[in-house]
């Protein structure tokens, strides 16, 4: 037995504290005081004593016979030797020249989601993750640095294990299957790639088996509820019955008279309502509801041959009755070596995925969220004679109201998905420094979507086909083959590296589309379609696109201080012509790692200091398969009947102008980036400048009318984004039990539109969430950003003072120099707006912008704490400076002559004894106070956004190791955790994470009978054989 | 490579197609179908363009949705905009029809009278566009690319021209209404003419002004002459107008007076849409059925007006059939309407239904219970919202009322072939002729004239040809004021009601200096590099 003592000292000489030493294969050890001096007893000479520290290289040393041990620690760089994925490789993060940026696989699993993409908010500078609503696991809108497009899609390209998918669904891959999760953001980046880089790439590496002979079986299974945490907030029965009392006497012109004895047949006394407790109908068609996700995985395997299988259930009930997501994934990899030269693996996944319910926003005539704010939340004493809810069913304007608690369970929706995924990859040395890798791959996306109405059911009841169902099938198909060589040489001081590839896609698609209608009963739902009794004549479609490739890399690295990279990629797409086929996307990038030069060092500062810079093209050719082609089609709506009994005739209509120079959209992106890292990394982020520019938008561009098209697929057009992104990381504090780490990203990004069709200075765009709305809300206008919010700006309501009294007509008549509101007549009480090119009355001439879409600057914050066997994640996630166009107020803020319930601002309607109020007047000297169709949307229904969300809060606890031991088991660990716990807003909606614009890009921030979005909260239990 | 040469399957490359009798027939269903859109023939041309004159208004007061027809459109507005479209993307497609379709398919007579069917279609299309806009881009050639967005437009009396060089190639080569081998509903060889005379009328009147009217008499003489067409009569009684009608609601063709209609059908059970809106947006009102479909429905939303019904003489069969006098309550009560004033005082040509025992009327019915109708519309699924109507585009009674017109220009006073022909329609409708019930109206020209005018309001109202007859007349301005003031002297009309005051709006927002022909649309202005928006808008 002796003693040892040492000091412990990084390799600059400075005494490091807390360094842990303890004997190997013991719990035996001690800790470097404040000096980095420790002093450890009873050790044997066989002892090997470990010194760890995070941040530095883990040390061992055998006592043998000293009796003092210094030990210098290399820094480790953890962080900076981490390997990140580039396209068609790896590289260690120290040699990144481009702007890739990394999600901790272990926050993606931390995170209560459903699906993998619904926990990327936040997580990483530069890419926006937004939702369009709360629909049960449905995908979310990943934007990475600012839209291109304008009309066309801005989802980044998918690549999973080296492979680019396309119809990618985050919701077939595992989040627990990811080992690392890289969102390529630059060019430099993405340009091998090529034409469908320009978007970002976001690369998934799924984890594979062991290779050490031993098996690992793990066990999950977490259970939660699920909550809508907030309402809207609408007239209560008492003040609902007040408001119909003032709508009844506004009617008699207030002087009660006709309607007010009306009201009072019905409704006594609304005195008798105020301690009512009456119906809300929000409760009646939410609920909490369950979710449950069950997990198996299996990873085993030696040297030569692994195996990795892993199995997940999720069912999550929606938080709308009636609604659900449930996905059942399966993923076997396997892994083989057949000799030292030669390897294959391989995977093969099926996931089936179900959404269920009837989609809540996005139908313009029918809507289950406006149902339950309009229906009255009291019936009257005595029946008036109206559907429960307040309504008359056989009065036209309410044809599209139903009773939404029936409209929701006698609709069944099932959207299902089968994925299959196959993957076979062969890795073959030449030597040491040349492989070949050939891979296959396969996959089959069908997706099924059946949707039956019962009799119970606004259609079932009331639409044009009554019971009815409808099967349509989606098939997507992708073959193809990805090939590359790659050398690998380091000389003393240099390494080049060089890859050439070639890459081949066909992409299938077809769909069928069958519906039968006036079924007599609903007892069979969608299992009997044949008893319908109107048929509709099917629909089938068939089309296909394909692509080649040829792609290079070199990598230059001299003195391990100046990174070269350049990429080039030629893609061939069948989806344009033969002249404009090809495309060309070169990259070229630089990085000095001054940190390395000993006058950096010398300053005793950086622990690590980086200057990126690169500049690429990248292209986007997600149009139609053949959209540069001129088609001729038929449509159930282009046939004519003639003859005797008028035969129906099917006509021919040109489906597609396809103009000869149809190309690429280009986006060229350069980017401007320093890694910095300060005390051996515990402080260490990173700063990114980009400027990207597209060209050749391709943009379904509007024509001139007289060529008889509307808008045809061109390329026109540019827009800019510009862009900050700021990262730091920070170990706060780190001793032996307690760590704390943080981690901040925010990024800003400013888009403009530089350039439209030749003369054209504005997109306006109509969103068409509900058909009464037909006019235009956003303005995509050159010199401004994509999607600003355009509407008419609200000026107050008219006063007495603004009118003259015509006697002879009874009517007020506006004094001079007053516009009316398009509406004639306007009388006191009628809603006035700003009539802004002076000409006296209000129409689409006088809309200006009202609102702006994008954040100034959005962001998230990590703490992590571990305690022990404790650890707690917290996470915050903020968009700041936006707006949103509320269109719920829109329509439940206007008070009319009308049953239905709507928003508190009702009650506030404007009468003679209340004149100071933004709310219209019912009607007053029978002038109804609303402003005529076509001006309804005012600048009184945008919102300011802005919100911080405690997004995720996870703790977990890992059993102890002298349990596990008793135990058997590897690992143990318990785990509760929230999503969306708490948001602080201004927003009156919902959420202000919420974009039901069915036209991307040009209708941002739209909120209109959006699925509300659900708190979770999941409880877990993971244990690992 | 190969590899990238996918040819599409779903569809057919514009080079592919046209090369036989089939693809010909489907291509020209397609032009046929444009026409038949909501847009044009639908219910844009045929009722809510339409409405704004003498014969009726939007009646709806708290919405402005007939924005055309209340003078309160702007270049933005989608009528303005989707006619536009619908008229010159038909042309398009008889553009590549002319283009594309393979001589060497077909015999010659057969290969031009595909041709002559394509270029009646196109025909009709400039000629509601140069009516309806004035000088219009002339496109004889499909479109190929982004480049042909600018084109400058020609001006109108080249427009027409080009009108009638189309109508004269196809009444060369039409079959004849009579031919075993002609599909009633298409375009045939006197509608051709029929259509030249109306052009060459157009031209003689505002705005062109050219004197056409020996043309009109030729064109006209032609159909007169040749006489298989006529008007339909029914012997022993004055219901001839009625039946005739009835045809375009059965779904008969009656080709003898019928030149040439749109045919509608409804077939939207099968997901097909081959649907009007004739006799729903602008039929007898009938709001029993809560919406539900089943029931011959009619909103009841375009009233016709008091100066209207007071154009006919008592015993004019076509008073109560035109304008109607009765409705179907929510309650199944069949009642009369009888003030002008009423929402209900609607159209009644393209009835869907009739009341069972006209007793009706006056009759209410047992608590439980509803009264009996007659469906005229021949479909096994009555749709609340579309019809199977057919829409009349020339019936020979125009022909007739074309001719005596014409005449009267000529002659600068009625000549006796003008009296007879319009004895002839007067007669048909249970009036006596002219000369000894009216011997005034054939005193001069001008009375004569006004008769004319007079007449087809009576003959020829919500055949959407009024506004169009007003405006070359230059009378538009005018009736709207007679209307305005036959409804202020309406002994049902309430100054104070805010309802009643929304009939005026035609009228008070009507501007003579901007309202005698349509805006370009807001889209082709900003694209079209060669056309530049008219003055005052």
């Amino acid at each position: 037995q002796q003693k040892v003592s040492g000091k412990v000292t990084d390799n600059n000489g400075v005494p490091i504290p807390g360094v842990n030493i303890i004997k190997k294969k013991t719990t035996q050890g001690t800790v470097t005081n404040i000096d980095g001096q420790y002093a450890i007893a009873d050790v044997k000479p066989s002892d090997i004593l470990v010194f760890s520290f995070l941040g530095f290289e883990t040390i061992e040393k055998q006592v043998g016979k000293q009796s003092v041990i210094n030990v210098v620690l290399e820094s480790s760089n953890l962080q900076l030797n981490e390997v990140v994925a580039v396209g068609y490789g790896t590289v260690k993060r120290k040699d990144l020249t481009g702007a890739v940026a990394r999600v901790e696989a272990a926050d993606l699993v931390k995170t209560p989601t459903s699906n993998f993409d619904q926990a990327l908010a936040g997580r990483v500078a530069g890419v926006q993750v937004s939702s369009a609503d709360g629909t049960p696991g449905e995908g979310l809108n990943i934007v990475i640095r600012g839209g291109n497009s304008i009309t066309g899609d801005n989802s980044p390209l998918y690549v999973v294990d080296g492979i680019p998918l396309e119809d990618f669904d985050p919701a077939s891959v595992s989040s627990k299957d990811i080992k690392s999760f890289d969102v390529l953001k630059d060019a430099s980046a993405t340009a091998i790639y090529g034409s469908r880089g320009a978007n970002g790439v976001i690369v998934i590496t799924t984890k594979g088996g062991r290779t050490d002979g031993k098996t690992d079986i793990r066990l999950s299974a977490s259970h939660g509820i699920q909550f809508i945490p907030n309402r809207l907030e609408v007239l209560s029965p008492y003040e609902y019955v007040k408001y119909q009392q003032n709508i009844a006497y506004a009617k008699d012109g207030y002087v009660a008279g006709t309607y007010t004895k009306a009201f009072l047949a019905d409704w006594v006394d609304p005195e008798l309502y105020k301690n009512s407790k009456g119906t809300s109908w929000q409760d009646e068609i939410f609920r909490t509801s369950r979710i449950q996700n069950y997990n198996f995985t299996l990873s085993g395997g030696n040297k030569t041959s692994s195996i990795y299988y892993s199995a997940e259930y999720l069912d999550q009930e929606g938080t709308l009755i009636n609604t659900g997501f449930k996905k059942i994934l399966n993923n076997l990899k396997f892994t083989h070596k057949a000799s030292p030269k030669l390897d294959f693996r391989g995977y093969l996944q099926y996931t089936y995925i179900n959404r269920k319910g009837i989609n809540i926003s996005g139908n313009n005539y029918t809507s289950i969220i406006r149902d339950a704010i309009q229906f009255r939340p009291v019936e009257p004493i005595n029946n008036d004679g109206a559907e429960e809810g307040g309504y008359d069913p056989f009065d036209d304007d309410y044809k599209y109201l139903f009773n939404p608690v029936k409209n929701l369970n006698n609709t069944t929706r099932d959207y299902r998905y089968d994925v299959i995924r196959g993957n076979l990859t062969a890795n073959y040395k030449f030597t040491k420094d040349l492989t070949l890798r050939l891979s296959a791959n396969y996959q089959t996306d069908t997706r099924k979507e059946n949707v039956f109405y019962g009799a119970d059911t606004q259609q079932g009841a009331r639409g044009n086909d009554h019971i009815n169902g409808t099967i349509a099938q989606r098939r997507y198909q992708t073959l193809s083959t990805s090939n590359t060589l790659n050398y690998k040489k380091k000389f003393r001081k240099t390494r080049f590296e060089a890859l050439v590839g070639v890459e081949a896609q066909a992409r299938l698609y077809d769909f069928a589309w069958l519906k039968s209608s006036e079924i007599p009963t609903d007892a069979f739902g969608i299992n009997k379609l044949d008893i319908g009794t109107s048929p509709a004549i099917p629909k089938t479609l068939k089309s296909e696109s394909t692509l080649l490739s040829y792609f290079g890399r070199v990598n230059y690295t001299y003195k391990d201080k100046y990174l070269f990279t350049a990429n080039f990629r030629a893609d061939g797409s069948s989806k344009f012509r033969k002249e404009n086929r090809w495309g060309y996307f070169p990259s070229v990038s630089f990085a000095w790692r001054a940190g390395e030069e000993d006058f950096i060092q010398n300053l005793g500062i950086f622990s690590n200091l980086k200057i990126r810079t690169g500049w690429g093209l990248t292209g986007n050719n997600r149009i139609g398969d053949f959209d540069a082609f001129n088609l001729l089609g038929v449509s159930t709506a282009s046939g004519y009947v003639w003859g005797n009994g008028e035969n129906y005739m099917p006509g021919a209509y040109q489906t597609n102008l396809g103009v000869p120079d149809l190309r690429w959209e280009t986006t060229a992106q350069t980017n401007l980036g320093i890694d910095f890292g300060f005390f051996n990394q515990r402080v260490n982020g990173g700063i990114d400048f980009y400027y990207k520019r597209t060209k050749d938008l391709l943009l379904n561009a509007e024509m001139a009318l007289s060529t008889g098209f509307n808008k045809v697929q061109q390329n026109i057009g540019e827009v800019e984004n510009r862009g900050l992104e700021f990262s730091i990381n920070t170990v706060n504090v780190q001793t032996r039990d307690f760590k704390w780490k943080t981690n901040i990203n925010i990024s800003f990004n400013k888009n403009k539109t530089i350039k439209l069709n030749d003369g054209q200075d504005a997109i306006y765009t109509n969103p068409n969430w509900n058909y009464h709305y037909n006019e235009y809300q956003y303005i995509t206008k050159v010199g401004d950003p994509v999607g600003m919010i355009y509407g008419l700006e609200f000026d107050g309501i008219y006063q007495m003072e603004d009118f003259n009294w015509d006697n002879k007509a009874q009517s007020y008549l506006l004094k001079e120099g007053y516009a009316d509101n398009g509406a004639l007549p306007v009388a006191p009480g009628s809603v006035k707006f700003v009539d802004q090119n002076g000409d006296g009355t209000i129409n689409e001439n006088d809309r200006v912008v009202i609102g702006d879409p994008h954040p100034d600057h959005f962001g998230g914050i990590t703490n992590d704490f571990s305690y022990k066997n404790f650890d707690l994640q917290i996470f915050f996630q903020w968009s700041y400076g936006f707006d949103i166009l509320n269109a719920n107020k829109a329509v439940f803020e206007v008070p009319s002559a009308s049953p239905m319930n709507g928003f508190k601002a009702l009650a506030d309607a404007w009468i003679p004894q209340n004149t100071d109020t933004n709310v219209g007047t019912i009607v007053y000297n029978s002038v109804y106070g609303a402003p005529p169709k076509g001006n309804w949307i005012d600048n009184r229904y945008i919102e300011d956004g802005s919100y911080l969300k405690l997004k995720t809060i996870s703790l977990g606890y890992n059993l102890p190791k002298t349990i596990l031991e008793k135990l058997k088991l590897k690992k143990c660990r318990l785990s509760l955790s929230a999503q969306n716990l708490y948001t602080w807003t201004n927003y009156s909606g919902y959420d202000p994470d919420v974009s039901v614009g069915r036209y991307g890009a040009l209708t941002p921030s739209l909120d209109y009978s959006a699925y509300p979005q659900s708190v979770t909260i999941l409880g877990g239990l993971e244990v690992t054989f | 490579c190969d590899h990238l040469d996918v040819t599409p399957e779903s569809n057919w490359g514009v080079d592919e197609f046209y090369s036989n009798e089939t693809e010909a027939e489907i291509a020209l269903s397609g032009i046929y179908s444009l026409l038949a859109t909501d847009n044009v023939y639908g219910q844009a041309l045929s009722i809510i363009m339409e409405s704004g004159t003498d014969e009726g208004y939007y009646n709806r007061r708290y919405n402005e949705n007939w924005t055309v027809g209340l003078y309160r459109h702007t270049a933005a507005d989608n009528y303005v905009k989707n006619l536009w479209t619908n008229l010159y993307s038909s042309i398009n497609m008889a553009n590549m029809f002319n283009e594309k379709l393979k001589k060497s398919a077909f015999e010659e007579e057969e290969y031009n009278r595909l041709l002559a069917e394509a270029r009646f279609l196109r025909g009709l299309c400039y000629f509601h566009l140069v009516n309806w806009y004035g000088d219009v881009p002339l496109r004889l050639n499909f479109t190929k690319d982004q480049s042909d967005n600018h084109l400058a437009p020609s001006p109108m009396k080249q427009v027409y021209e080009q009108v009638v060089e189309d109508l004269q190639f196809a009444s060369e080569h039409l079959y004849h209404a009579n031919n075993p081998k002609y599909e009633s509903g298409r375009a045939n060889k006197m509608a051709a003419h029929g259509l030249l005379a109306r052009v060459y009328l157009k031209m003689s009147g505002n705005p062109l002004k050219e004197d056409h009217y020996q043309d009109v008499i030729e064109e006209c003489e032609i159909i007169i002459n040749d006489g298989w067409h006529g008007l339909h009569q029914s012997a022993g009684d004055n219901l001839g107008y009625r039946k005739h009608f009835l045809s375009y609601i059965e779904n008969n063709y009656d080709l003898r007076e019928s030149l040439f209609e749109i045919s509608f059908s409804y077939l939207r059970e099968l997901g097909i849409m081959v649907d009007g809106r004739i006799g729903a947006l602008n039929g007898v009102a009938f709001s029993y059925g809560g919406g539900q479909d089943g029931y011959p429905a009619s909103y009841a939303m375009f009233n016709t007006t008091p100066n209207h019904r007071n154009a006919y003489d008592e015993n004019d069969q076509r008073k109560d059939w035109n304008i109607a006098n009765y409705q179907y309550t929510k309650k199944g009560d069949i009642v009369e309407v009888t003030s002008a004033m009423a929402p209900q005082f609607c159209p009644g040509k393209f009835r869907r239904w009739e009341p069972m025992n006209w007793e009706d009327l006056t009759n209410t019915p047992a608590s439980g219970t509803t009264e009996p109708y007659m469906v005229l519309e021949k479909v096994s699924t009555l749709s609340k919202s579309f019809t199977s109507i057919n829409f009349p585009v020339i019936r020979y009674a125009d022909v007739l009322l074309m001719y005596a017109e014409a005449a009267n220009e000529i002659n600068n006073g009625p000549t006796a072939k003008a009296i007879e022909y319009l004895n002839a329609v007067r007669e048909r409708a249970g009036l006596g002729a002219i000369e000894t019930e009216k011997p005034g109206a054939i005193a001069n020209h001008t009375n004569f004239f006004n008769e004319i005018v007079d007449e087809r309001l009576r003959e020829l109202c919500f055949e959407g040809l009024r506004k169009q007859d007003l405006i070359r007349w230059e009378l538009l301005g005018t009736k709207l004021a007679e209307t305005n003031a036959s409804i202020k002297g309406d002994p049902d009309y309430i100054s104070t009601n805010e309802s009643h005051r929304a009939y005026l709006r035609s009228g008070n927002f009507f501007d003579e200096n901007k309202h005698l022909s349509l805006p370009y649309p807001s889209q082709e202005v900003a694209i079209n590099n060669e056309l530049n928006q008219k003055a005052g808008w």
